[in-house]
């Protein structure tokens, strides 16, 4: 029931947002479309997904969209300049196939019986608590007071998930660490291209590339 | 009879019918709702008095008795005039602006703990992740403005509303980190939990003598069943020196200064109220609202306050424990025999609350008084201030607080309970002292180099660089 | 910290010290004064750093490949490989960041680009490229592959006063997060079909099993195969996150039609990344693709190897189509640096071959050293003559027009030579090391069952010929229009010498460490290293039979 409502406005909220010209209506769409992404995480029980997914997204990057919008007070854009006018209806009608198509395959794929609602709440039998390492990935550590098994109870919580983010015997530590690399060189992008003067350059220079490019 | 007043009111959550479980919900919002708005027109009531007396005035004293029924006036005033809606708003969010400033800041009563009981502690007392939910509702609170600012199709709004976002964000960060060093600190999530100091989600009985995460450890084990009232068995034992702003001194310490600094920037009052800076905005986000939707922005605001204040309290002011353990609670008179249950209610709705509000009111007394002793920032200094003051200092005052952690984790079992903390707050301490050192010592090089620039530059003539002749030695000089 | 962290780290410490580099080099930056000394600290830092770290992936190179069958030897919970395969890579992902750092040092001076941000972000995205070959996991191959991708937009924008920069890197960044979006899409789905079919076939999973890695996919498509009944490989979600994950990856490597965006980003962006990301960003690509067809798409099962079909036909049309419009379109090309670009396009697809040969069983071992050769070859050559186009640059500005080549010969005889050697190895004739890359690929393709292709690779490679020929012809039997007698030299001539004698020296022997063993039976582990120090391999062509 509350899964067909929010999953049901989650995507009439995406539809809105990419149909609305004036781009605040569509940030806000977008707001609305993760919140109600957040609210299908809670029915999962992945409490923990669901507020970092209104932390960081609705309160901090679409704050930052609906800023920069507003200081660029942007418009709703002219149609008539749109130079490639077949381009949209080409457009729509491939993305009608391609979701025709996904639509055919995940119908195939997903098998006959329960219904998904019934796949969800048997899902956590999968799981059975840790033992033992892994035996399907051998060098895995073997000490086993080192890991604390990921049961269904800690599932979705603060600390299943930091279990399964910090332990080095799983396979979540790496890539979680690697993430702060691709953070670092975001941070330094930012920083190299938006900085008004780099060392290197002079004054004149730096007035040039504004002159030129404002 | 007494079936029915067990189910509302007495068995644990587990044993009860739904409909039990429903009433006791729609219970425990009212308290809520009754505390936390139910505060505001006694807040009002409360800044304009003191401003009045920081300003040597007297401030509204006709309304009733000291003007106590002052705010009820301006309100009655508020919802008697004419709701205006400007021709050339974006008239949808126009009218939603107000509700979404509002809306957050009720949410946020849903996790804020007041006293320790797993039934009737908060409206939502067992949830787990209590402080991430306050982060998440507060990161989602600067819509009402920024939305007020644009659809009011007003330049002022717009800067105004522009001011907030940025404002928000800036210091949403210094505030996060210092949230996450007391969580830190605490080991919990939940709220409740948060200020006993132990998980209150885990099952189990603690037996007398566990050291509980904040440093105490329980004295004894009361018969739990009914109502989870184990709290008071320890917290008798503690005082305020147990609370969460003095543990891991300093770091405790500066992590409250800056939540109590960003608490202030996020909202948006003096000195850091640009969004609304009458002097150059107008009245900011809110220049084109009258009537009523006026009335929500400015309930928003000071419910807002509370809310912030509220967390400040739970998270690093012990919440609703007192200052000293043995206040906390009825005094057990020998020989008068008064009911357990009422005890029991007694200690959590009438002390609990009332040191929870008392907490509440020092700490809003200290925003009048911040808003009546300093002068408003300038735009560009609020955002140094955030990002180049407040940021680095709650990042490194984080690591400093995980590494003492750290330290006091591996050396836990071999130094003993104190040995470990000494342990990990001596390497803290020392890594503070370098850091701070090095950094003075490089703010001394510069001003000496300064100076020595300073020096040099009126020795010259300021206009010509210094051309050094160097003698060349091949050259034999001309006999004179 | 426990022993087998230390043991985690110290396998992947190619790329962790390439990290630690780039932060060295931040920190650097930061800490000591401004002025040429520091920037020379930095240049010997970052390229010293390297070196250590291509010394250190060596010891790499003699750990098993990981493969079906094979049980590797993986770390960070299963996520990370570091075997034979992955410390090659290692190896060429090290000399292309160091020829690219080496040839870049007047070139940012003169534009005022020299920065420590720009050698940070080299060092970057190559440990990322790296982190792609030594994954053994969809997710950690994505997050490398972003850090790849995201310093390169970064860097394809560095020139800020430039428009052409500028385009370049909004064009790069677009069309690269699309192309990243499919990749994830893709994983997402293959996730999804492997937990679908591990439910199905009753198999109790340990908690924190990642459906990504490439070892439990392994494992899950055998189970699925023989406990009766179609392969996941069979499976519709599973067909459709893997054709996803070949647009994410071939987009990567600039493979026909996902290559559009090449030409732009090459011309546009600063001539050292150029260099540098038409070598880094393929080599990533390709690391991944082997690694990741090696194990979706294995086909010692007859169902399994019916399942792949498709993917094969795929991918033999990508290849086919890769080596014809690259090596076409760039005929008509001026620009050198365009050319230059259609020309790695090119060689995408004669990688491509290579690829496609690797995921078939027999072949496979010979193909994925083959492809190894080549994109170590295709390295010097290629970043050789992005260093001649730097090289003879001077004033901020480049010679980027063909034409204005011509007559180089008369003035700067060493440059044209060096030009002529890279040319004529892009172009696979004999004396140059072009020559024996391309030799193996198509041998092992043969070797795969894919003669077809590999004719259509060798006659259509004929057409390239006529456009590198086309330079030499301009640089020795032209009349100079320019004046090439003060040029910027400096770290791009000694890049592009040090790679035209590499192009030149394995031509004649293949290289010790890289060398294909194609008279191996076994795809089991050999102390290679060890074995090609003692024993110098005979003459290549001396080993290669069966030529097509």
């Amino acid at each position: 029931m509350l899964f067909l409502l929010f999953g049901g406005s989650a995507l009439v909220t995406g539809i809105t947002m990419v149909l609305f010209p004036n781009p605040v209506r569509s940030a806000l769409f977008l707001v609305l479309n993760l919140f109600c992404v957040a609210v299908l995480y809670l029915l999962l029980n992945a409490y923990f997904l669901a507020t970092v997914q209104v932390i960081v997204y609705a309160g901090a990057i679409m704050v930052l969209f609906l800023f920069v919008i507003m200081l660029l007070n942007l418009g709703t854009p002219d149609r008539s300049l749109d130079k490639l006018r077949w381009q949209q209806p080409a457009a729509v009608g491939i993305a009608v196939v391609l979701a025709a198509l996904f639509g055919a395959v995940i119908y195939q794929s997903v098998p006959a019986g329960p219904p998904a609602s019934a796949m969800m709440v048997e899902a956590p039998t999968l799981y059975a608590p840790r033992a033992e390492p892994n035996p399907m990935l051998t060098n895995q550590i073997s000490d086993p007071n080192q890991l604390r098994a990921i049961t269904p109870d800690t599932m979705g919580t603060v600390t299943g998930i930091g279990q399964s983010l910090y332990n080095p015997g799983e396979a979540w530590l790496f890539p979680f660490e690697a993430t702060s690399i691709l953070l670092l060189i975001a941070v330094i992008g930012s920083v190299v291209l938006a900085k008004r003067r780099l060392p290197g350059e002079d004054a004149s220079a730096a007035g040039e590339r504004e002159g030129g490019t404002g | 009879m007494n079936d029915l007043w067990q189910q509302l009111f007495i068995l644990p959550t587990d044993q009860i019918p739904w409909w039990a479980e429903v009433f006791r919900s729609v219970i425990r919002l009212v308290i809520a709702l009754a505390g936390g708005l139910g505060s505001v027109p006694i807040l009002v009531w409360l800044e304009r008095r003191l401003l009045g007396w920081f300003q040597g005035r007297l401030g509204p004293n006709r309304v009733g008795p000291f003007g106590l029924l002052q705010p009820l006036a301006d309100a009655l005033k508020l919802m008697m005039k004419e709701d205006i809606i400007p021709t050339n708003v974006d008239r949808t969010i126009y009218v939603m602006a107000p509700a979404i400033a509002l809306f957050p800041v009720i949410l946020s009563l849903t996790v804020l703990p007041w006293n320790g009981s797993r039934e009737w502690g908060a409206v939502a007392p067992n949830i787990d992740i209590g402080i991430l939910f306050l982060l998440a509702v507060g990161s989602i609170e600067v819509y009402g403005a920024i939305l007020a600012g644009w659809s009011s199709n007003n330049k002022y709004s717009l800067l105004g509303g522009l001011r907030a976002s940025s404002q928000v964000i800036s210091y949403e960060l210094g505030m996060g980190l210092s949230i996450v060093s007391v969580l830190l600190i605490a080991g919990t999530l939940g709220t409740q939990s948060l200020v006993m100091g132990y998980d209150l989600s885990q099952t189990g009985v603690l037996a007398p003598g566990t050291l509980l995460g904040n440093g105490q450890a329980i004295v004894s084990v009361a018969s739990v069943g009914d109502t989870g009232y184990t709290v008071y068995e320890h917290a008798a034992s503690s005082g305020f020196w147990d609370w969460h702003f003095l543990r891991l001194f300093p770091f405790g310490l500066i992590a409250t200064g800056i939540y109590m600094i960003s608490m202030i920037a996020e909202t948006n009052r003096a000195p850091f109220d640009l969004p609304e800076a009458e002097t150059e905005l107008v009245a900011g986000f809110h220049t084109e609202y009258s009537s009523f939707k006026f009335a929500m922005f400015f309930m928003g605001e000071y419910a807002n306050m509370l809310i912030v204040s509220a967390i400040c309290v739970t998270l690093f002011f012990g919440g609703w424990l007192a200052p000293f353990g043995f206040l906390s609670q009825l005094p057990a008179v020998t020989g008068l025999y008064v009911a357990p249950g009422v005890v029991n209610f007694v200690n959590s709705f009438v002390i609990a609350p009332f040191w929870l509000f008392t907490k509440l009111y020092v700490l809003i007394g200290l925003f009048i008084a911040v808003r009546a002793s300093f002068p408003r920032l300038r735009y560009d200094m609020l955002m140094k201030f955030g990002w180049k003051g407040m940021l680095p200092v709650a990042l490194g005052n984080l690591v400093l607080i995980a590494t003492s952690l750290a330290v006091q984790q591996v050396t836990f079992p071999s130094l003993g309970y104190y040995g470990a903390w000494w342990a990990g707050q001596g390497v803290a301490w020392g890594i503070t002292l370098v850091v701070v050192g090095i950094l003075f010592y490089g703010k001394y090089v510069q001003y000496q180099a300064k100076k020595r620039v300073a020096r040099t530059t009126d020795l010259i003539a300021p206009i010509r660089r210094p051309t050094v002749i160097v003698p060349t030695p091949s050259a034999p000089a001309p006999e004179a | 910290m426990n022993q087998s962290v230390l043991t985690d780290l110290q396998a992947l410490i190619c790329p962790l010290v390439v990290i630690v580099l780039g932060m060295i080099v931040l920190l650097l930056d930061l800490g000591t004064g401004d002025g040429p000394a520091r920037r020379r600290l930095i240049y010997f830092v970052s390229l010293g750093g390297l070196v250590a770290a291509a010394l250190l992936a060596v010891a790499n190179t003699t750990i098993p490949n990981a493969g079906v069958g094979v049980t590797p030897l993986t770390h960070f919970g299963g996520g990370m490989v570091a075997d034979r395969f992955g410390g090659l890579f290692c190896i060429v992902l090290c000399i292309i960041a160091g020829l690219a750092i080496t040839m870049s040092d007047r070139y940012l001076e003169e534009k005022s680009l020299n920065s420590g941000e720009y050698y940070a972000l080299i060092l970057f995205s190559t440990s990322g490229a790296m982190l792609m070959a030594l994954a053994y996991d969809l997710v950690n191959i994505f997050v490398g592959l972003e850090i790849l991708s995201v310093a390169l937009y970064i860097l394809s924008g560095f020139a800020r006063r430039e428009r052409r920069s500028e385009e370049s890197a909004v064009k790069y960044f677009l069309l690269g997060s699309f192309a990243s979006g499919f990749l994830l899409y893709g994983m997402a789905l293959i996730y999804g079909a492997v937990g679908i079919a591990l439910k199905n076939t009753g198999l109790l999973q340990p908690t924190g099993t990642s459906f990504t890695n490439l070892g439990v996919i392994a494992r899950t498509i055998q189970e699925s195969a023989e406990t009766g009944g179609a392969p996941i490989t069979a499976s519709p979600l599973f067909i459709a996150g893997v054709a996803l994950l070949i647009v994410g990856l071939a987009f990567k490597a600039a493979i026909v039609p996902f290559h559009s965006y090449a030409p732009d980003v090459y011309e546009g962006a600063p001539t050292p990344v150029t260099a540098f990301m038409s070598a880094a960003a393929k080599v990533g690509a390709f690391a991944a693709l082997i690694r990741v067809f090696g194990i979706l798409l294995p086909a010692d099962n007859a169902s399994i190897a019916q399942a792949a079909v498709p993917f094969h036909a795929v991918l033999w049309g990508l290849a086919a189509a890769t080596i014809v419009v690259g090596n076409v379109l760039a005929i008509r090309q001026t620009n050198i640096k365009r050319m230059l670009a259609y020309s790695s396009i090119a060689h995408a697809g004669y990688i491509l071959v290579g690829v496609l040969a690797s995921s078939v069983p027999g072949a496979s071992q010979n193909a994925k050293d083959a492809v190894i050769y080549y994109l170590f070859t295709y390295t010097f050559m290629n970043l050789g003559a992005f260093a001649m186009v730097i090289w003879l640059g001077r004033d901020g500005g480049e010679y980027t027009s063909i034409a204005d080549y011509a007559g180089l010969a008369k003035q700067q005889p060493l440059a044209a030579a060096a030009m002529a050697v890279f040319m004529l190895s892009l172009a696979g004739i004999p004396p140059a090391a072009g020559f024996l890359a391309k030799l193996y690929v198509f041998t092992s393709a043969v070797q795969a069952g894919l003669t077809g292709l590999a004719v259509l690779a060798l006659v259509v490679s004929v057409i390239g010929v006529y456009y590198y020929l086309n330079i030499i012809v301009a640089m020795y039997f032209r009349d100079p229009v320019n004046d090439f007698s003060s040029v910027r030299a400096g770290g791009a001539r000694a890049a592009a010498l040090l790679s035209a004698a590499a192009t030149l020296l394995f031509g004649f022997i293949p290289a010790g460490v890289f060398s294909p063993t194609i008279q191996r039976d076994q795809p089991t582990a050999q102390p290679i290293l060890g074995a090609a120090e003692k024993s110098p391999l005979p003459p290549a062509v001396a080993v290669v039979s069966p030529q097509p």
